[in-house]
Order: structure tokens, then sequence, then C-alpha cells
């Protein structure tokens, strides 16, 4: 919105230069007082900028801190929930509860890669059954 | 100064809400500990009768050098001539939070414009760490405090004035203030019409900081070098971040008086190599300053186009985000072997809902105080196993204890608890002393217990007693020092 249109809308005709700057000071158009205009370039420009620093230092910090131990129990919870379910349906699930074994022992090993791996193998074993 | 607006109405009814909560909430100040150290130094300062280069309160019988600047002590020690030291306390702890918020909300008004300031204060308010780091952190909540005034007498070309509170920074903090000097002096480089002035200021506030300065590098080794936690441990509260970023790049493209938040914020990016977790709560100020920056051009943006309606939206969508941001807080959290996204309840919220851990002072550290000061003559030290609660008991008694607080200055020799007079002993280090050393509690007479802490005499007769320093700054100079600076301020302010 220019000065002249906001000028037309409160009713105004042909103020001047000081009436215009106690009129926009009044009207919260700060923004607009002492000729300073918004630049739609350099606010679209610093939006992506803005954007690509913050996405930058959350996927920095998220892969920094991701651990394959935390991804581990994650989806140690998703094949919980899974077996819940397969249990509940009468399916055997004797041959993933042995995998489970395993990656457990993994776990406990500290061999948190390896636990990964296998859990991931039951949670597929799981939603194939 | 620019006359009240509707925005305005809006920034002072956030700071005035979250007063009123806070004063509700009266419980929880002092927050943490922090504040118990500075309580120690303003009753040590008092009780030596003024202002002394060596801590006789910790560390006793030898102590060690008192290297904290003591601009905060001046102060706390003109209230305690009043009001009793807890009352202090939770002043000092309580009154950090609201004083960011004017302090920032009358800088980005004046500098900036109204709108910006509304939002900036919004934007402070959402993080609740950085709520807690003000009650907390109470030297540099001081500094954090003084920067927005700093920076709008930078701005507005009133050295006098912008002398005086760079000094008092200097004078409140052993670091954060040269962040806010690193902050003006990459600002002087790039601004040519406020570089003259910066330097002026910057010289003679360091030159006026002089002797305390030369106190701490004669002493510098006495600092650890120590980093407190890890670069991977954060708390990013992802509204006034993502707001930041843009303010950031924004500013960096309008160039002028914008640079300076840019410069500042990125000069707070060094905390990261010492303090990691207070970079993510003290950045609040300068992210806000940014955010506050971006959302207002946003809002101009969005009203630019609605020829009849432009003002009237615009407002809208400044209360809409205010309730947002005060309902929701979306924070990513970071440990060495793990992150998660979470939405946490922003200040206002916690306040309301009360979940705050309340204070230390409880009736359990009065009790301690009580038999400290009822088994120990002045002169006598005390032992116990939980320094910061020794802090506490310092402040309240006067007696002096054979630990400490403030880590990153180290006694050269540490007296072992034997020399202390009293010694407070929580139930389960004297479980383990019990069962391993039994016969160093042989020479010990009980005189009374607590929930968590029981408390012994020495049966034989003890030496060891604290030396008051000598005075190198007396009480009453310094708080003339403390109405001259405020008296050149305002003097300065009606001036113009």
């Amino acid at each position: 919105m220019e000065r002249e249109d906001i000028l037309k809308e409160l009713g105004i005709k042909e103020p001047g230069k000081e009436e215009i700057e106690s009129i926009l000071e009044k009207e919260d158009m700060d923004h607009l007082v002492g000729g300073k205009k918004i630049s739609k370039k350099k606010l679209s420009l610093a939006f992506i900028g803005g954007t690509l620093i913050f996405i930058l230092l959350i996927s920095t910090f998220y892969f920094l801190t991701s651990s394959s131990e935390k991804e581990y129990r994650d989806q140690v919870r998703i094949f919980k929930k899974l077996l819940k379910e397969k249990r509940y349906e009468g399916k055997d699930v004797s041959h993933v509860i042995d995998l489970s074994r395993k990656a457990e022992i993994a776990y406990r090993n500290r061999d948190y890669k390896q636990a990964l791996e296998l859990i991931k193998k039951a949670i597929e074993e799981l939603r194939r059954l | 100064m620019k006359r009240l607006n509707r925005y305005d109405g809006l920034a002072m009814g956030i700071i005035l809400v979250s007063t009123l909560l806070s004063l509700w909430r009266l419980n929880i100040f002092p927050v943490f500990v922090d504040i118990f150290y500075h309580m120690s130094v303003t009753k040590g300062f008092s009780i030596a009768g003024g202002i002394v280069l060596h801590d006789f309160w910790e560390f006793a019988p030898l102590g060690r050098v008192h290297l904290y600047p003591p601009f905060l002590h001046v102060i706390m020690g003109f209230m305690y001539r009043f009001l009793p030291m807890i009352t202090v306390g939770k002043i000092i702890s309580f009154i950090m939070f609201p004083l960011v918020q004017l302090s920032v909300f009358l800088y980005v008004r004046e500098v900036f414009d109204r709108k910006t300031s509304f939002y900036t204060v919004l934007l402070i308010t959402v993080p609740f760490n950085f709520y807690r780091s003000q009650a907390l952190t109470n030297a540099t909540s001081l500094v954090l405090v003084l920067t927005p005034l700093v920076f709008l007498a930078v701005e507005k070309r009133k050295l006098l004035s912008s002398v005086i509170l760079m000094s008092m920074t200097l004078y409140t903090h052993i670091s954060m203030p040269h962040i806010v000097s690193a902050g003006l002096i990459l600002y002087a480089v790039l601004n040519r019409e406020k570089r003259k002035l910066i330097l002026k200021t910057l010289g003679i506030s360091y030159l006026l900081f002089l002797p305390w300065l030369i106190h701490v590098l004669v002493n510098s080794k006495e600092i650890s070098a120590a980093t407190f936690g890890t670069i991977l441990q954060s708390e990013m509260h992802l509204i006034p971040i993502f707001f930041g970023f843009i303010g950031l790049v924004y500013c960096f493209l309008k160039k002028k008086h914008y640079y300076l938040p840019a410069m500042y914020f990125l000069s707070m990016i060094i905390i990261l190599y010492k303090y990691p977790m207070r970079f993510w709560a003290h950045m609040a100020l300068g992210i806000s300053i940014l955010g506050g920056i971006s959302l207002s051009e946003i809002e101009n943006a969005i009203i630019r186009n609605q020829k009849r309606y432009g003002m009237t939206l615009g407002f809208s969508v400044a209360v809409i985000l205010m309730i947002c941001f005060n309902i929701f807080d979306p924070v990513f959290t970071t440990t060495p072997i793990g992150n998660e996204f979470d939405n946490k309840d922003p200040t206002i919220m916690t306040l309301l809902k009360g979940n705050v851990q309340p204070s230390l002072i409880t009736p359990e550290t009065m009790e301690l105080c009580r038999i400290v000061e009822e088994n120990t003559n002045p002169d006598q030290i005390f032992f116990i196993t939980n320094p910061t609660i020794g802090c506490l008991i310092t402040s309240l008694t006067g007696r002096s204890q054979i630990l400490g607080m403030w880590h990153e200055v180290q006694p050269e020799i540490k007296t072992p608890p034997a020399a202390a007079k009293l010694l407070i002993f929580d139930n389960k280090f004297l479980d383990n002393l019990r069962n391993k050393k039994p016969e160093l509690l042989r020479n010990l007479k009980y005189v009374g217990k607590t929930e968590r802490y029981t408390a012994f005499l020495q049966n034989r007769p003890v030496k060891a007693k604290s030396r008051i320093p000598k005075v190198v700054f007396p009480e009453i100079l310094a708080y003339i020092l403390l109405f001259s600076g405020i008296a050149g301020l305002i003097f300065d302010i009606r001036r113009s």
C-alpha cells in the first residue's frame, strides 16, 4: 500500500509533507515514514537465504546427533507394535522373534549397527507375514 | 520518543502478562543456584566494607583471587542496605527478564519501528530457556539487559550514555561484554557513519575498565580453560530461529543500522566454543531482534497489496501470531547420542501451568543457616559437601566456607575439610564415611540434622580462621560512582 492510497483511504486530500509523516505514524505505518519502503526483492531473497541457513543448521545437528542406538530403540518400538498386531491376527512369528533376540544381543554388545540391521530385517519379515 | 500506538499496546501487554505471571510464581525465585554465588560476594563485600580483590568467604582460610567484575555486586550491596539478602536475591533473579524485554523494546522501537519492536518482544518471550537463563545467570543477564541500551545510545549518537552503559557492561561480567564490543567493532567496520563514535565509546570504556582488566590479566593463569558441555548439546526454539535467520539475511541486504543486530548475533556465536548450552539460551536476544525485523517486514509485505483493509489485516496477523507463538513452541533438542523434535510450553504458558522448579531457599536450607550461625563465630569456617548451598549459607550468615562456586577460578591450594570448625555432610557422603573411614568421625560432635544433611562440630581446637583482606575500593565510593553513572545517563538523555 502506498502513501497516497492510505491517505485516500483516510479521506485526506493533498496534505503537506509533515502532515503525511504525522498521519502515517499515527496509523501504525512506521515503515513508510521517512520514505522507508519495503523491498519485495530483498525480502524474498532474505526469505530464501534465511530458510536455507535454517535447514542447513537443523540438518547438520540432526545428522551429527542421529545415532544407530537411538534409531534402534525407535525401530524396536515399531517392531513391538507390529508383533502385537501379527500375533493378534494369529500369524506364526517365531522366526521373527529369533531375529529380534539376535538384535537384542548385538545391542547389548554395543554393536548398534548390527542390532539396527537385524531389527529392520525383523520388521520387514513381520510386514511380509 | 514516538507516540504510543496499538503495536506498543500489544508489546506492553506481553511484558505485563509475563511479569504478572512471574510475580504469581514468586516462589520459584531465585531460580537455581548462581544467585547464591552473587549473594555471597555481596555479603563478602559488605563484611569487608567495600570491594576486595581476594575471596575470603570461599575456599577459606586461604581464599582465592577475586576476578568477578563487581558492578552487579555493588547494586546488590546497595539493595542489601535496605532489604534482607534473600529479598535482594529474589529481586535480582526476578527482574532480569522484564528488564531485558523493556530494554530490547526501547532499542528496537526507537531505532527501527514500533511493529518490529512488538515482534521482537513477542519472540524474546517465547523460549522458556531464555526466561530461565535470565533468572539464573544473573550477571550475564544484566549484560543482556544493558546491551540493547548500549546499541540505542550508539544509534542516537549519545557518547556519554554509550560510554557509561558500556563501562557498566564491562564491570558486570568477565566475558559477555567483549561479545558486545565485537559486535560494535564489526558494525563500525561496515557502517562508516558510526565508526568514530563506536571507536570513541569502546576506547573510553576500556580505559575506564583498565584497572579491573589489569587485575584480571595479571591473574589470568588462575582462570580455567575448561569448556562446559559439548557443541552437540543444543535446544533450538524453531520459531525465533527461523524468523531470525530470515532477518539476518535481510539485515545484510538492508545495510546501515540493520547491520548492528546482525553483527551482534554473529559475535554471539563465539559462546558456542565455551558454553554451548548457554549459547542456545542467550542467543534469544540477538535472534529475536532479527526475527522481529523479518516478521515486521513480512507483515508489511502482506498489507502492501491490501489497499482497503491493509492496516486491519496487518494488525490481525500480529494478534494471531501473538496467540499462536504463546501456545506453540516447537523445539529441536540434541545431545551427542540423540535428538528429538518436541512442542514445549512457551514462557507464558509455562508460568501459567506452574511447571517450574521451586527455589532452593527452603525450610531445610534456612535450618542449615541457623545451625551454622549458632555453632560458629564470625571468623570460624564451615564445610559443607554441597558448596552451592555453602554460598547460600555464607550469604545469609557471613561465615566463610572451605569450598566454593564459580569453578572457572580455582584456588592455588585447597584446604582439607578438617580445617573447618563445623562440618555439614549430606547423608550419602556420611554413610560412605561411616563405612570407609569411620575414624574421621571420631572427634566430631553431632549438633544438628535436617532431611538431607547432618552437622558436626570439631571436638579438637581449630586454628584456621577467615581473614578479611584490605578493601581496594570503599563501599561508599562505589555507590557514589553508581549514582554518578545513573545521573550522567539522565543528564545525557534530558540534554536532547
